[in-house]
């Protein structure tokens, strides 16, 4: 019995003793909330503007983030700041984002700074690129600084002719025919007008004004300088009536009088309210917007080609605007393999489908030609045939110094402070001056 | 019924075994619950006091760095203060081109001097004159018409009663809201607004508004964690929502009651509607009052946790503590209750257990001493069985010794023939109820006779005497035949008449009567002898038959001592006066086939 009785205390202790292990054991295994540490999940920062082709990029990068697993977060400014903050930014050194949305005009100024990095390694690297599924030359344009390419194009932008189809049924072809028109459906000029400008353009700046004037400027003959020599051409006779036209239109006042404050969205809304007749030369990406507004004008606003000049054997000769926008990788970035894959997608087939779908128009021929969107996107076909004989603004490295002269001078215009001659010989001399510095500086 | 009484006392006690098993759980099970419990609250008070005092921390620190981010802005704006001279202002109102140049110049001063690190916060930036005329980096806004009134005039009010500050408005006292062009998740937020004076002449040149984006608080405050599931809340004096986390939080109608009273100076913690905890802390920049919300359910989370880990492990200590007690009390009650089970068998006769020694030294001593007393009780009851046995053998071996049968049944039968032939009736009734006598007397050695011999025996005794004591004795014998056969030892009786007719009949001088009755009583057998004669000091003879020491009535203590040692303590004789005079002895036998 002693034994026994021995034998029940033991085993009391051993229970008591498995009782307080098990114990410890499990309060080790009682979970605590860990400290939270940023996810391991890869992401990558894209930097764009404020307009259509933001909200396109976001749908894009829903499908990417789906299939990539890489999280696209984006950082949108506003167009007034947009360029400053972009240069600023860049050139500044920023890590704050990897992916930078730029137009075309853009790409020389940055990658002469070295703040974007060159695409050709990727590309060429066949672990990271199927040359042939991204058909480089499928893209309308591909924009090169010194034959090294360092961005591709997400979004194509040229300029069209928007017209009220009630009120004028056969859209004008030449500039001529369009100021005769303008003056009918100009309320201080024709009280029976129903509208009260005849025409209207976005005149703002930065981005409106001079890209405006472009298709104007160009269909005319002239220019502002040569983009291989950098020769001045704004001073010249075509440049000058090209102004004087435009001249014309403030003094007649066809075009609303505070020109300078009309952006993309106001002239948007001078059609849609019925206040302009036509407007030209006006941003394409107005189509898709305008005909799913609710306004009563919507089906009777029409699109054409911009006007262009009739030579003495009547040819038309027409040089609408185009240029493209771009994402390019910041030469800061830290992780720019994800950004490429980024870019990849963006600018692919797939990924500008998509961005078709959004209301955006990819920069590839495929897309644009691509008979599904004959329906939906019925601008497609009209920007193919315009992208045939559209020019680009000279890719220099000084394009924003240029641009301000030019700005300056075409605001002169506008307020009608200075005639078109006075005012573009003015800009033609500062311009000189820019280029000549230029030069002196790449020597 | 003494044993009745026993048993009845017994089966209210408690079992050694229920009590040690109530102190040990008692011991083992009350600490753990105290100390699960007290460990409980205690954690769950810590928790929510560590907690209130990070939320407020949080709180603290995040509107620090709001504050630093404000003042930022404030310092960009200094420029403008001093010996910023703001000529291109001047003679705006010349010419469209001269305000496009000013407002080109303005834009280039803002944007690209003063606040060029602060672009991707800011949503535009205005500056507009005594006389209205309007600088701005805004193409949509370009008149003093377009201004909300009501809104410009109270942050004008609110400008000019703090002169040298930058004042800080909300959303919605923005003294103009642009037309969405596109759409773009980029909202609208604060803006900063501070009044610009010639710091030559002192004469005022206008307003400066810095509207700011929702990324202006956004980037700072997104990143601010409140917890796992709790929000932060910038509001301004007028109870206008700045920035907010998660506004599902703030549908709780108390809790946006609670937010608007909240001083303006105040700075605190309180618990809202049961169900959370709130921080506050106010801006002295911008006045803008900071708030934390976090459900208390989150707080009570990680105690709730425990308070299972301490659940499951107290309830596993539980069961192990009854399993323990449950052992610990067998151990130590096992030995007593074999112990007390072995001391009832062995009342009962069996006076043979023994007890096997356990590990407790107390009860082994127990069980030592009971083993020796069970020894000593068996050797006592062996020695008094061998003494009896000598006695009555020793008796037997007398009367054996003292009587030679033959011979004296010869000789009675040559008396009783004698007598007969002489016609002596007396002799010859004599002589056979002598034979008779001894007959009985001399077969006793046998154990065990029935009543009814044990009667014949006695009558022929009291004939015998009955010729001694001619007329002073008679007897009577009335005995119910249903208790003839009942087994008694022999020679009970004839001690009692002998005491009957020695101390009663022979010294009355009128004799008298002994009357012998025998009846059935239940379950025993009452045996009865009466003498008329002289009576006897009854309670001195009752005393005596409990008396071993005792001299006197040495027939009656021996008649005593024999039924007892046959039939046990319930049975014997008693004494009694008799009914008139004498005595009566009463024997008690039980009554049995």
């Amino acid at each position: 019995m002693g034994v026994k009785n021995n034998r029940l205390v033991f085993l009391s202790f051993v229970l008591l003793l498995i009782w307080a292990v098990s114990s410890l054991i499990l309060l080790e295994q009682m979970p605590l909330d860990p400290p939270q540490v940023a996810a391991g999940q890869k992401k990558i920062k894209v930097l764009i503007r404020t307009g259509t082709e933001s909200g396109a990029l976001r749908q894009i990068s829903t499908i990417f983030e789906k299939e990539t697993g890489i999280k696209v977060e984006f950082t949108e400014l506003g167009r007034d700041v947009y360029f400053t903050s972009v240069g600023t930014q860049l050139l500044a050194g920023t890590e704050a984002f990897d992916i930078v949305s730029v137009p075309n005009t853009s790409i020389a100024q940055f990658a002469s700074a070295r703040a974007i990095l060159p695409l050709d390694p990727f590309m060429q690297d066949t672990n990271l690129t199927d040359l042939d599924a991204l058909d480089l030359d499928d893209f309308l344009a591909v924009y090169r600084y010194q034959g090294i390419t360092y961005a591709l194009p997400t979004d194509i932008s040229t300029h069209f002719l928007y017209y009220r189809s009630d009120l004028i049924p056969q859209p004008p072809e030449t500039w001529d025919e369009l100021y005769k028109t303008a003056l009918r459906f100009t309320k201080s000029i024709n009280s029976d007008s129903p509208t009260v400008w005849g025409l209207t353009m976005p005149a703002v700046a930065p981005e409106e004004r001079t890209k405006i004037f472009a298709s104007l400027l160009w269909s005319h003959g002239g220019d502002v300088l040569t983009e291989k020599e950098g020769n001045v051409q704004f001073d010249s006779i075509a440049s000058i009536q090209a102004g004087e036209y435009l001249e014309k239109l403030i003094r007649q006042k066809i075009v609303p009088q505070d020109l300078l404050n009309w952006d993309f969205s106001r002239t948007r809304e001078g059609l849609l309210m019925g206040e302009a007749a036509m407007a030209a030369p006006y941003w394409n990406a107005a189509y898709p917007m305008i005909k799913n507004s609710n306004s009563p004008f919507k089906d009777a606003i029409r699109i054409a080609m911009v006007p262009g000049i009739k030579d003495a054997s009547g040819r038309i000769t027409r040089v609408p605007f185009q240029h493209g926008w771009t994402l390019a990788i910041n030469a800061s970035s830290n992780h720019p393999l994800e950004a490429w894959e980024f870019i990849k997608f963006a600018t692919g087939k797939r990924g500008g489908a998509v961005y078709a779908r959004n209301g955006g128009v990819p920069a590839r021929r495929s897309i644009l030609g691509d008979v599904s969107f004959r329906e939906t996107r019925p601008d497609f076909s009209l920007i193919l045939e315009t992208m045939g004989i559209a020019k680009n603004e000279p890719s220099v490295s000084y394009y924003p110094a240029m641009v301000d002269i030019e700005e300056k001078a075409l605001a002169k215009i506008v307020t009608m402070y200075e005639s078109a001659k006075d005012s573009f010989s003015e800009a033609a001399q500062e311009l000189r001056q820019l280029t000549g510095r230029m030069n002196r500086n790449s020597r | 019924m003494n044993r009745l009484l026993a048993r009845l006392s017994f089966s209210n006690s408690i079992s050694i075994r229920t009590i040690l098993l109530s102190i040990f759980l008692l011991l083992m099970i009350f600490p753990l619950v105290v100390i699960t419990f007290v460990t409980y609250k205690k954690e769950a008070q810590l928790s929510q006091k560590q907690m209130s005092q990070y939320l407020l921390q949080t709180v603290e620190q995040s509107h620090r760095a709001l504050d630093a981010n404000l003042s930022e802005i404030d310092r960009l704006t200094w420029a403008l203060v001093y010996e910023q001279s703001l000529q291109f202002i001047d003679g705006t109102q010349e010419s469209a081109y001269l305000l496009f140049d000013a407002n080109q110049k303005f834009k280039d001063l803002v944007y690209s001097k003063l606040f060029r690190g602060r672009l991707e916060h800011i949503r535009a930036i205005y500056f507009i004159t005594p006389d209205g005329n309007v600088l701005s980096t805004d193409n949509s806004f370009y008149s003093i018409s377009q201004v909300n009134e009501h809104n410009y005039k109270e942050v004008i009010q609110e400008v000019d009663r703090r002169p040298l500050k930058m004042s800080w408005f909300t959303e919605q006292q923005a003294i103009y809201r642009a037309e969405v062009g596109f759409q773009t998740p980029v909202r609208a937020s604060v803006t900063a607004a501070r009044r610009l004076i010639d710091s030559n002449t002192g004469q005022l040149r206008g307003y400066l508004f810095v509207q700011f984006n929702d990324l202006f608080l956004k980037e700072y405050l997104d990143k601010v964690q409140i917890g796992a599931t709790g929000s932060i809340l910038v509001s301004a004096n007028n109870g206008d929502v700045l920035y907010q986390q998660n506004p599902q939080l703030l549908h709780n109608d108390k809790v946006n009651e609670v937010i608007k009273s909240l001083s303006s100076e105040s700075q605190g913690l309180q618990v809202v509607d049961e169900n959370w905890l709130l921080a506050s802390d106010s801006s002295p920049i911008s006045g803008w009052k900071m708030t934390a919300l976090v459900p208390l359910d989150e707080l009570q989370g990680s105690s709730q946790t425990i308070l299972r880990y301490l659940l499951i492990i107290a309830i596993f200590g539980a069961v192990v503590s009854v399993i323990v007690s449950f052992l610990l009390a067998t151990a130590i009650s096992k030995p007593v209750i074999h112990l007390a089970r072995l001391m009832s068998f062995a009342s009962k006769n069996n006076l043979h257990v023994r007890d096997e020694l356990g590990s407790i030294r107390e009860i082994g001593m127990l069980q030592v001493n009971f083993n020796l007393l069970m020894e000593r009780v068996q050797q006592l009851i062996h020695e008094n069985e061998v003494q009896q046995k000598e006695k009555r053998e020793a008796l037997l071996q007398a009367l054996q010794m003292q009587i030679h049968p033959h011979f004296l049944y010869n000789t009675l039968d040559m008396i009783y023939w004698m007598s007969k032939k002489h016609k002596a009736d007396s002799i010859s009734k004599l002589v056979t109820a002598l034979g008779r006598f001894f007959r009985f007397t001399l077969s006793s050695g046998q154990e065990w006779t029935t009543l009814g011999k044990e009667i014949e025996h006695v009558e022929n005794y009291l004939q015998i005497q009955s010729f001694r004591y001619r007329d002073k004795l008679s007897y009577d014998i009335n005995v119910d035949p249903s208790v003839s056969a009942v087994p008694i030892m022999p020679l009970i009786l004839q001690p009692i008449i002998e005491n009957a007719i020695e101390h009663g009949i022979s010294k009355s001088p009128d004799g008298g009567i002994i009357t012998v009755s025998a009846h059935r009583a239940e379950d025993r057998v009452c045996i009865s002898v009466e003498n008329t004669g002289l009576p006897i000091n009854v309670e001195y003879a009752n005393r005596l038959m409990d008396d071993p020491s005792a001299t006197d009535h040495l027939g009656l203590r021996n008649v005593q001592q024999r039924i007892q040692m046959a039939f046990g303590a319930d049975y014997g004789i008693s004494l009694s006066p008799g009914r008139e005079q004498g005595t009566i002895v009463f024997v008690s036998i039980p009554y049995a086939h």
